[in-house]
Order: C-alpha cells, then sequence, then structure tokens
C-alpha cells in the first residue's frame, strides 16, 4: 500500500506531528500528546523545532 | 420506578387489582382459575380523580407504613406518589367512622362521590393461561437483635428508613437526620449483614446491602455536606454486578465513606455527651474500635413476607426452608417453580439486586408466553381522534423534580417561574414525579385546559423517557412529535451537584433552548414497515439454547447459528461436571436443554457463521456464510459468550508448574476421573485455590467475575470429599447466588481454609519443578501463612469473547462497554436491549455470569424479542431526510454523502429520497448548500433555534456543544449516571448523527458569540450510520480552514469521539472544554462575530425553504 509522511496538528493542545498515512485509510486519529480526536490534517509539511 | 409502573398501569392488557389477595387457584397450566379477594378501598375507582381534597379535611392522622410511620398520613390516603392506580383508600381502622363519632369530612369534601363506606370485599374468579408470581420481601425484623439497640435507641435506624429519609417525598424531604433531634448528624455509621449470613438471623446474603450502602453514601455527601464522616462496617464487600466494583472504587476514591472490616459487638449510648457509640473489632487493622456515631443505619436482611409464603401455600407451589418460593432446579433456573405453569421472579425467590430482578421478571414472561400463544399483544387498533394543533405555538411547561434527583439541586420553581417569562409558553408547572400518573394526568390538564400545541418537560434523559411522555401524549390524540424533553437532570443537576447557583443558570438555558425548539416542532406521523416474524439467535451456548427454545415453542421462526461443530459452549463435556448448588450433572442439564430445543422446531445451523448484517428492526438482512442470498430476520439476539482469563506464563507458576492448573481444567479432570482426580498421574494430598486471578485486576478485567467463587467453593468441597485438603486465597467471598452461602458454611465446616488476601497482594506459588505450597499474607490473622498444595488452582475469570465481540460489534453497532462486554440500553430498565432496536444480548457477552442468571437473561432477551415479533408491523422513526423539487439544484452532493444509498440522483435530475431506507442521520441535510434538504425532527430550523437561544444570555460565559445521540449524548447520561461533575458552562445540542451538524450551525454559534464549540459524535468505526461521521471529520477540516482564514482561532471548535460507555471520557472533555474557553477573549469573540458574518447571497426562487 502506497504511504507517505503528513504533518497533523492537535487542536486541543497544540501538538504538531508527523505520521505515515496510507493513501485512502480510514481510521480515527488521537494526539500522541493528550488523546483528543481534535486532529486537523495540515497542508504543509511541518518545519522541524529546535 | 415510575415509568415501569406507568407502563403497566396503562397497558390495554393489563388490568391491575390493588389491594386484593389470591384465596384460590385450580386448573392445569394453560388454564388456571384464579380466585382473587378484592378487599374495599372505600374510594371507587371508577370515580376517584386523586384531587387530595378528602385528605385535606380528613382530621386522623398516623404513621404512613410505606415511609416506615416516620411521616404522618390520614384515614383517608394514597400509599405513595407513584402509586397505581392513583386512587384513595381508606384505612377502616382508623378512620373515624369506624368508631364512635360519624365524621363524614371525606364524604362531603368528595364532589365526584367516590366514597363509599358500604363497601364489602368482592370475590372473582380469574382465567390465567400462566401465573407469576413477583411478591418481593419484607425486611427482617432487627428489634430481634438487642445488641444493635434498634427501637431502643431512636437514632439507630435501618437501611429502609433511611431510604425513606433520602427519598424527597419522604418524611424529611432528602435530608439525613438523627430522629432523636432532627439535626443533621455529623457521624453516621452503616452496619452491613444485620440479620444476615448467620448474624442471628437469615443464613443467606441479601445481595443488594452492600452496593445500597455505598449509594447511600455517596447520596449522603451529596445532599448534606454537613455531614463529616461515613463509615461502613462490612463482612465482605459484595460487589458482584456489571460496575459495581467501579462504583466502589469510585466511592473509596472520592471518600464518601470509610470502610472498616467488622461486626459491632454491641451498639451503646455514648456516656460522654450524647450520640452513639460502636464497638467493633476491625479485623483489618487488628484492634478493638469504639466508633462514636450520631446515627447508625443496620443494612437489614430481605426475608420473604409473611403473605407471600400463605400465597405460595394457595398456589401449590414449594418454598424452601427460609419461605422463598423455591425453584424447580436452583442450578438452571430461577423463574420456574414446582407446579407447571406457574413462575416467580424477583425477590419472591430470594433477594435481588434490581438488574438482575428486571432480566428475571422477563424470563418469567417468558416462560408464561408459552400459554399465552394466540393472545399476543396487538397493538390497539383504536387510536384517538387526532388534536387540532394548528396555529400559533403555545407551549406549556412541565418542570419536574424528579424527587431530589432534580429538586434536591435546582429550584424548580424558580425554573417554572422563568419558564412563563418565554416567548409562547402559555403555562408552566412543576411535579414531583412527570414520569409517574399523576405527572402524566398533570400532562393531560395541561394540554386541555390550555390547548397547548407543544410540550416541553424538563426532566431527565430523553433516550429513557421520552417514549413514555410520548405515548401520553399520543392517548390524548397530540401527536407526540410535538414533545420537547430538556435533559435538566442526567445533564444538569447529577452533574453540577456541587455548584447549585451555576446548576440553576444552565438549567434556565436548557428550558430556553428547549422551548426555542418546540416551537418549530412540527407534527409527525410514524411509518409502518413491514415485520419479519422470525429471529436468528447468534452463539449455541446455554443462554442461545435458552433463547432459541423460548421463541421457537412460541411458534416464531428460530434459527440458531453455532460456529463450532456441537451445541453447549462451556457446558458441554468434558468442560463442567456438576452445577452448584444441587451438584446436578452438567451433562444432564444440557442433554435436556438440547431435547428442548429440539423439539422446539428452531432451525439450527452448526459449523455455521455470520458474515454480515444490515438492515433495521423487523428487517434485518443477515448473510450467512455460504448463502446465496441473505436471510431476514425481525430480530437478532447476540449469545456469543464469554472467554475465560487464560494465565500468562508465569503467572503464579502457570505453564512453568504442572501442578498449578485452571478451574476448567481441575472440571475437566473431574468429569475424567470422578471421585478420585490425579495430578501428573498422582493423587493430591492438598490444593490451594487462589481467587481472582483474571478479575478486579485493573490490568485484566476490573469487575468481579460473579461465577469464580461460588465455582471454587463447590471444587474445594469436592477435593474436600476426596481427603484433599483444601485452602483458599480469597479477597472477598461472593457467594451470592442461591444456596452458595449455604456451601461456604459448608465447606468451612468440612474443614476448608479460607485465607484473606489483601487486595494488592499477588500470593506466592512456591516449588522448583513443580508447585509444592502458596505462600501470603493473611489479612485477618495479620502474618504471612504458607499452604501446602500438590494442586494450585487458578480460579480464572471471564473476559469478553474476541474477535466475537468486535466483529458483531462492527456490524451490528451495538455499543460495547469499556470493559469490552457489550453495553445494555440500561442497566436496570433495559439490562437486554441495545442501543440498536431489535438487537438483545443473552448470557455473558454482556458481562459476567453464573449459568442461573445466564438462563434468565436468554429467556428474558427472548421475551423481549416475541414482543416485537408478535406485531405484522414494525414502526420507524419518522425522522427522514425530505428534499424540496424547488429548490434542489441536482448536483447529487446528497447521494454521495448517504451512507444507506438512500438517495437516488442522476446528473442534471432532482435527487431522491428512499423513504424506507433513509435512516435519519441528517449527513445529506447538512452537506446541501442549498437549503434543500430538510431532516425532519432535526431541522436546520430547530437546531439553529436552539443554538440562538442557548447564546442569547452571556454567551461568552457558554461551551456549544454538538453531540450525537448514540454515543456522545449517551456518554453524558453515563457521566450523569456516575455522578460525575464537570462545568456547568457546557450545553448540548443533541443531533441523531455528527454528521447532521453542518458548517452554519457551527459558524452560527461563533456568530452568536460562543467563545467554543465542540463537535462530537461516535467514535470512527461505531458510526450507528455506517460511516456518516467520515464526513464530520471532512466538514470540521473545512471549517478549521474557514476559521484560520477569517483570522479566528480555529482551536475553538473541537472534535471529540466520545462513546456511550466513555463517561468519564465525556467530563474529562468537557474541563478541556471549558479550559479553552477560559482563553478566548472578549476581543475574541468579537471579532469573530464580525468576520463570519454570512455574505449576502443573491435569492433563489424557492432555496432555502427552512430558513
Amino acid at each position: 500500500m502506497e504511504s507517505k509522511p503528513q504533518a497533523f496538528q492537535c487542536m486541543m493542545c497544540g501538538h504538531v506531528y508527523e505520521e505515515m498515512v496510507v493513501k485512502g485509510e480510514d481510521r480515527e486519529r488521537s494526539c500522541p500528546e493528550c488523546r483528543s480526536n481534535s486532529i486537523r490534517l495540515l497542508k504543509k509539511k511541518p518545519q522541524a523545532k529546535g | 420506578m415510575g415509568p415501569k409502573a406507568l407502563d403497566a398501569g396503562r397497558h390495554p392488557l393489563i388490568e391491575v387489582v390493588s389491594n386484593a389477595e389470591v384465596i384460590g387457584c385450580e386448573g392445569e397450566p394453560g388454564n388456571f382459575r384464579v380466585k382473587i379477594r378484592k378487599n374495599p378501598r372505600f374510594v371507587r375507582e371508577d370515580l376517584c380523580v386523586a384531587c387530595g381534597l378528602c385528605v385535606d379535611v380528613c382530621p386522623q392522622v398516623q404513621g404512613n407504613e410505606f415511609d416506615m410511620t416516620l411521616k404522618a398520613r390520614k384515614a383517608i390516603y394514597r400509599p405513595f406518589p407513584q402509586s397505581v392506580p392513583a386512587t384513595y383508600i381508606i384505612d377502616r381502622e382508623a378512620c373515624l367512622n369506624k368508631k364512635i363519632l360519624v365524621c363524614n369530612h371525606c364524604t362531603e369534601a368528595c364532589d365526584p362521590g367516590a366514597i363509599d363506606f358500604d363497601m364489602l370485599p368482592e370475590e372473582r374468579e380469574v382465567e390465567a393461561g400462566a401465573i407469576l408470581v413477583s411478591v418481593g420481601f419484607q425486611e427482617f425484623d432487627v428489634s430481634k437483635l438487642g445488641n444493635y439497640g434498634y427501637t431502643r435507641f431512636p437514632d439507630v435506624i435501618t437501611s429502609l428508613e433511611l431510604e425513606r429519609m433520602l427519598s424527597p417525598s419522604g418524611s424529611t424531604e432528602g435530608h439525613v437526620v438523627c430522629p432523636s433531634n432532627m439535626k443533621t448528624p455529623r457521624r453516621v455509621i452503616f452496619v452491613q449483614c444485620v440479620g444476615a449470613r448467620g448474624d442471628g438471623g437469615r443464613p443467606y446474603c441479601s445481595r443488594f446491602c452492600c452496593m445500597n450502602a455505598v449509594k447511600d453514601s455517596l447520596l449522603i455527601r451529596e445532599h448534606d455536606p454537613e455531614v463529616e464522616d461515613v463509615t461502613i462496617l462490612y463482612t465482605d464487600l459484595r460487589a458482584f454486578g456489571k460496575g459495581f466494583d467501579d462504583f466502589v472504587q469510585r466511592s473509596r476514591d472520592e471518600k464518601s465513606a470509610e470502610y472498616v472490616r467488622g461486626r459491632p459487638s454491641k451498639i451503646v449510648e455514648n456516656p460522654e455527651g450524647g450520640g452513639l457509640v460502636v464497638h467493633v473489632e476491625d479485623t483489618l487493622e487488628h484492634e478493638q474500635k469504639q466508633l462514636e456515631a450520631d446515627l447508625v443505619v443496620l443494612s437489614v436482611a430481605a426475608e420473604p413476607s409473611d403473605a407471600a409464603v400463605e400465597l405460595a401455600r394457595t398456589l401449590g407451589i414449594s418454598t424452601n426452608e427460609y419461605g422463598f418460593v423455591a425453584p424447580k432446579d436452583p442450578a438452571v433456573s430461577a423463574v420456574e417453580s414446582d407446579r407447571e405453569g406457574i413462575y416467580v421472579c424477583g425477590s419472591a425467590v430470594g433477594p435481588q439486586v434490581i438488574p438482575d430482578a428486571v432480566a428475571q421478571a422477563s424470563a418469567a414472561a417468558a416462560r408464561a408466553e408459552l400459554y399465552l400463544c394466540g393472545s399476543r399483544v396487538q397493538k390497539s387498533g383504536e387510536k384517538p381522534e387526532p388534536l387540532d394543533l394548528s396555529g400559533p405555538p403555545r407551549v406549556g411547561v412541565l418542570v419536574c423534580s424528579c424527587g431530589i434527583n432534580i429538586a434536591g439541586v435546582l429550584d424548580v420553581h424558580d425554573l417554572k417561574e422563568y419558564a412563563e417569562t418565554l416567548d409562547d409558553v402559555v403555562v408552566a408547572s412543576t411535579d414531583l414525579f412527570a414520569c409517574a400518573t399523576t405527572g402524566q394526568d398533570v400532562i393531560k390538564e395541561l394540554v386541555a385546559e390550555h390547548k397547548l400545541n407543544r410540550v416541553v418537560i424538563a426532566a431527565c434523559t430523553p433516550r429513557t423517557h421520552e417514549p413514555v411522555f410520548r405515548d401520553t401524549l399520543a392517548e390524548l390524540g397530540f401527536n407526540p412529535y410535538l414533545l420537547e424533553l430538556v435533559n435538566i437532570r442526567d445533564q444538569c443537576s447529577w452533574v453540577h451537584a456541587k455548584e447549585k447557583d451555576k446548576a440553576l443558570e444552565k438549567a434556565r438555558t436548557l428550558i430556553r433552548m428547549g422551548v426555542a425548539r418546540a416551537r418549530h416542532l412540527e407534527p409527525l406521523e410514524e411509518r409502518e414497515v413491514p415485520m419479519t416474524p422470525a429471529a436468528l439467535v447468534v452463539g449455541g451456548g446455554i443462554a442461545g439454547i435458552q433463547a432459541a427454545t423460548d421463541l421457537a415453542v412460541q411458534g416464531f421462526p428460530v434459527t440458531l447459528v453455532e460456529k463450532a461443530d456441537r451445541l453447549g459452549g462451556q457446558l458441554a463435556s468434558p468442560n463442567l461436571k456438576h452445577l452448584y448448588p444441587n451438584m446436578r450433572p452438567a451433562a444432564e442439564v444440557l442433554e435436556e436443554k438440547i431435547k428442548r430445543l429440539d423439539e422446539s422446531g428452531a432451525r439450527v445451523l452448526l459449523n455455521m457463521e455470520v458474515e454480515s448484517i444490515s438492515g433495521y428492526v423487523g428487517n434485518f438482512d443477515v448473510a450467512l456464510k455460504g448463502a446465496e442470498e441473505p436471510d431476514k430476520f425481525g430480530a437478532i439476539i447476540l449469545a456469543i459468550g464469554a472467554d475465560v482469563y487464560e494465565p500468562k506464563q508465569g503467572e503464579y507458576g502457570y505453564s512453568d508448574l504442572p501442578n498449578v492448573i485452571t478451574t476448567q481444567q481441575l472440571e475437566r479432570e473431574f468429569c475424567k476421573n470422578g471421585d478420585s482426580i490425579t495430578v501428573n498421574g498422582e493423587k493430591p494430598e492438598s490444593a490451594s485455590i487462589i481467587m481472582c486471578v483474571g478479575s478486579r485486576d485493573k490490568d485484566c478485567y476490573t469487575g468481579c467475575s460473579r461465577y469464580c467463587c461460588p465455582t471454587a467453593i463447590k471444587q474445594a468441597i469436592q477435593l474436600t470429599e476426596q481427603g484433599i485438603d483444601t485452602t483458599i486465597f480469597y479477597r472477598d467471598i461472593r457467594t451470592i447466588s442461591a444456596g452458595a452461602e449455604e456451601m461456604y458454611r459448608k465447606a468451612r465446616s468440612m474443614g476448608v481454609l479460607f485465607i484473606r488476601i489483601p487486595p494488592d497482594a499477588r500470593p506466592d506459588v512456591l516449588g522448583d519443578g513443580k508447585a509444592k505450597a502458596v505462600r501470603c499474607f493473611d489479612e485477618l490473622l495479620n502474618r504471612t501463612v504458607e499452604a501446602p498444595a500438590d494442586l494450585v488452582v487458578l480460579s480464572v475469570g471471564m473476559k469478553p469473547r474476541q474477535p466475537d465481540t468486535h466483529f458483531f460489534h462492527d456490524i451490528t453497532k451495538c455499543s460495547v462497554g469499556l470493559d469490552g462486554f457489550f453495553l445494555e440500553r440500561h442497566p436496570e430498565l433495559a439490562p437486554v436491549e441495545t442501543t440498536v432496536e431489535g438487537v438483545f444480548l443473552a448470557g455473558t457477552d454482556q458481562g459476567p455470569k453464573d449459568i442461573v442468571d445466564t438462563v434468565a437473561q436468554a429467556s428474558a432477551a427472548a421475551s423481549k424479542a416475541s414482543v416485537l415479533l408478535s406485531h405484522d408491523i414494525a414502526m420507524q422513526h419518522p425522522a427522514i431526510a425530505v428534499i424540496d423539487e424547488e429548490s434542489c439544484q441536482k448536483c447529487g452532493v446528497c447521494s454521495k454523502v448517504c451512507p444507506f444509498g438512500a438517495i437516488t440522483w442522476e446528473k442534471k435530475q432532482v435527487a431522491e429520497v428512499v423513504e424506507a431506507m433513509c435512516a435519519g442521520c441528517g449527513t445529506c441535510g447538512a452537506a446541501c448548500q442549498f437549503g434543500s434538504i430538510t431532516m425532519r425532527h432535526f431541522t436546520d430550523v430547530q437546531l439553529l433555534a436552539q443554538v440562538r437561544a442557548m447564546l442569547s444570555d452571556k454567551p461568552e460565559d457558554k461551551v456549544c456543544i454538538f453531540a450525537c445521540n448514540w454515543c456522545s449524548y449517551a456518554g453524558a447520561d453515563m457521566a450523569g449516571i456516575s455522578r460525575l461533575q464537570y462545568p456547568a458552562t457546557t450545553h448540548l445540542i443533541r443531533t441523531m448523527c455528527s454528521g447532521r451538524v453542518s458548517e452554519e450551525m457551527v459558524l452560527e454559534a461563533f456568530r452568536c458569540g460562543a467563545p467554543t464549540v465542540l463537535v462530537s459524535g461516535c467514535h470512527l468505526a461505531d458510526c450507528h450510520y455506517v460511516n456518516a461521521n467520515r464526513q464530520t471529520v471532512l466538514r470540521m477540516q473545512k471549517l478549521w480552514t474557514k476559521l484560520e482564514k477569517a483570522g479566528v482561532r480555529p482551536d475553538r471548535l473541537q472534535m471529540e469521539w466520545i462513546s456511550a460507555a466513555e463517561g468519564q471520557k465525556f467530563a474529562h472533555v468537557m474541563k478541556l472544554m471549558e479550559e479553552k474557553r477560559l482563553t478566548v477573549t472578549p476581543e475574541e469573540i468579537a471579532h469573530a462575530r464580525e468576520v463570519l458574518k454570512p455574505k449576502p447571497k443573491k435569492a433563489k426562487a424557492g432555496a432555502g425553504t427552512e430558513q
């Protein structure tokens, strides 16, 4: 299955992270930091911090 | 209690004959003739309107028996507020007319002329196919136990007396007081097992007392914060039911009570200045204590009522040595008496907790149905003439006190007065219990007197009570869809009990929202769809066999699907040798059950699996493996069972040491070698049984598995009988099933050693190459002990069967609880129903239970299914989508997002809804950009009215939440049931699916000044509308982008998936939403109001029909 990295942002705690996404996959997302489901798909790849 | 009594009272096929007794019974099953004597109540039921004027003028006062004589009643009185029928009765012994004076005040006050002092006892004969005995219990007479000081000290009361205090209609209107001075006690002590488990009274366990004391401790804390200390003196904490252990843990976490293990030796007056002193040995702290108390509550044993024993004699059924009705076979069924055609349920057969009593009642009904074929319930063909409800809205509001549940926190009179100020409200009123018969009468009177065409009831959750109120209105010819139920209990008074002012403000807002929505409600008619009168039972264990048999014997086509090559599940040989308590061979029981199943005519498919399930109640399409076409069923019973916990390698030496085995392995050994078991070819001289392996463990199943204690004791007796010295390492002995306490005593008398281990301790299994002993700290001896063990038996608990539970959860969408077992719709009101109409639960897939309880639940599921199947039609909710042809832009978006393929569309054509296929999620309505789709009962107008009403006052203080009916809203109710506290700023709007929440609704909330908005729904895989919540995800992504572009912080909009079982998650999310709200500044709110204003559009003819 084709997969590529995708950037996400948690709208609850603000955590930005990257995750491999399989094309066409349909699964529930939750923030790896705070477990919130308010996960926004970011259009651009996040810039590395620090 | 209210809804159940009401249902019975108004059911067209139930005649309630009150104040009556059975004096004779002749005939045979299917044709009993029962002689009844109806004692005079001296008030004619056909004339009494329950106005209460007679009570006002009656001069005679005495203690009310229902209130344990703690409260007064008159000689003419109504026994209790929810009594059915709601007719008064005259106590002739207390009435002056019986005595010297001729009073007649009541006769003069009664306009309808209902008083009749000449009334005589009437005898009548009733023909019945079957008889159900459900006569309940009475409290053990605790005055026989002198050491507790009951009746000598006024501040020693019984648990039932406390219940009446805690009741809002009781003696102290919900507040606990010391009877000696009517002051709130500072220190309350509960004494458990009074008159139970051999304490000078009854030898058995009364089952409900432990949890009742835990519940009361929480209630006391909630309603009387002045109470400083609550202590519960217990022997074993018998939290055996589903969720009970978690409830006890919550009590410990919240410190609602201190738990002390010990039975008091005596209770005396405090010689040093008032109050009482309880002398008790704390058997865990190993010290004698004198605990001071202002009030002592005795948790008193239940015993059969005197009348019940007499009734059993009249009916010719046997009672056991204690006086309860004796089941024909206590190892298999609790509901069958030893006289065919007479069934028993509830506490008539022994003390029960409510969920078990309700399941048993349905089970008894299922057995009785065998003799009622041809007389089944049919929906009444007579419908009242529809009322003319046209014209401008005339809204009536009824605010329910729900006893103390609402009124203990909220000022219901304030709410009533507030409701009167709202637009189109013509009348507002309050009632103690809106769901009781009196409350229903009030609703009817309000409608008639004020010519209402909308009704708002501020009470409890619509998920359980909406049908009750709808039925009441339907009886009047009032369209039931013009009712709005406002949830000020589960989502307000229960969850904001500690901030009453804020709770009141929230309740006002919720009522305002309810009225706003009600003003836009429209009359709807339910759709009738044909019922397929056939049932599918999934699983061929004892639960599946029982459910299938109970349905098939009534003549319903039943298909039982079992994936194994034989029936019987855990009961099948060589899994189980004997059943407790009467040691009946399991093989014999199973053979009997399978024979009955064969005779019933049910179709049994072995080696068969279900591949998929689609459709809806009355019309499920079930694809079975290998079948060319799906089969159709009207109802489905899931009886897929549970697995037993498999210990990990090395856990207590399991699989490392050859003589460490599980309960099931020992049982198989009994099957194989009978009275002479061997381990590795040798007869053991000693055995140790370790309890709660995989149960009551945060790493496995946190609850109690129920079957393990009696099973271990049964096995200990069997081992001891073979000359094997046996020791049981336990945490609490929970011998709650019939005959189990007696087995416990027998085991002790035979020399079985019981060693109580601390909750966090794990016994060590000693030995190299094979187990030789078990060592653990003994809490009672206060030292470490070692028991020899040639055989170690791990008493393993139950766990959800996987992957089967996941699979059936996926294809049926029945909710699963946090414990992994299927979630019942309501633990007490609906223990075998699921959140999916037409799908029922039987047996251990709902939670651990033993065989008797499994069989009862299976029959209960069959009973519920048979009620459905006995109708020719199934009624379907009228909340479906309707497309306005004029404004439809023929884009086809609605067709693409519909998860059911219920919208047909072709290019350049107006889309069409196939009504029979529309499930009512409303996703199409949210997706339509042209306002061309009306989602009935959840229209844009109705939902936007709620948004605007919520935010019309102090919007900056509010969190706006959209919650789907099936999961998030149910999760909020679960938080309420669990009394989890969260901020009162949170306000819910219910939609059927999160997919119904349109961009416009969210944006309107921000335009109205909402600081934060939450859209919540089912977990993605749990969507009750296939995958409609995927549209929610897509819509949220668009909205975040839109907000960001407009310069509005996108994190003001949140999305969460919360299941019906996740009350804790709901409360946690509410706290997070409140924290988020506090970060939003007034400037940000004002900015969003401005920039999100809708841009003016060119009007299209007919577009936006709802606007």
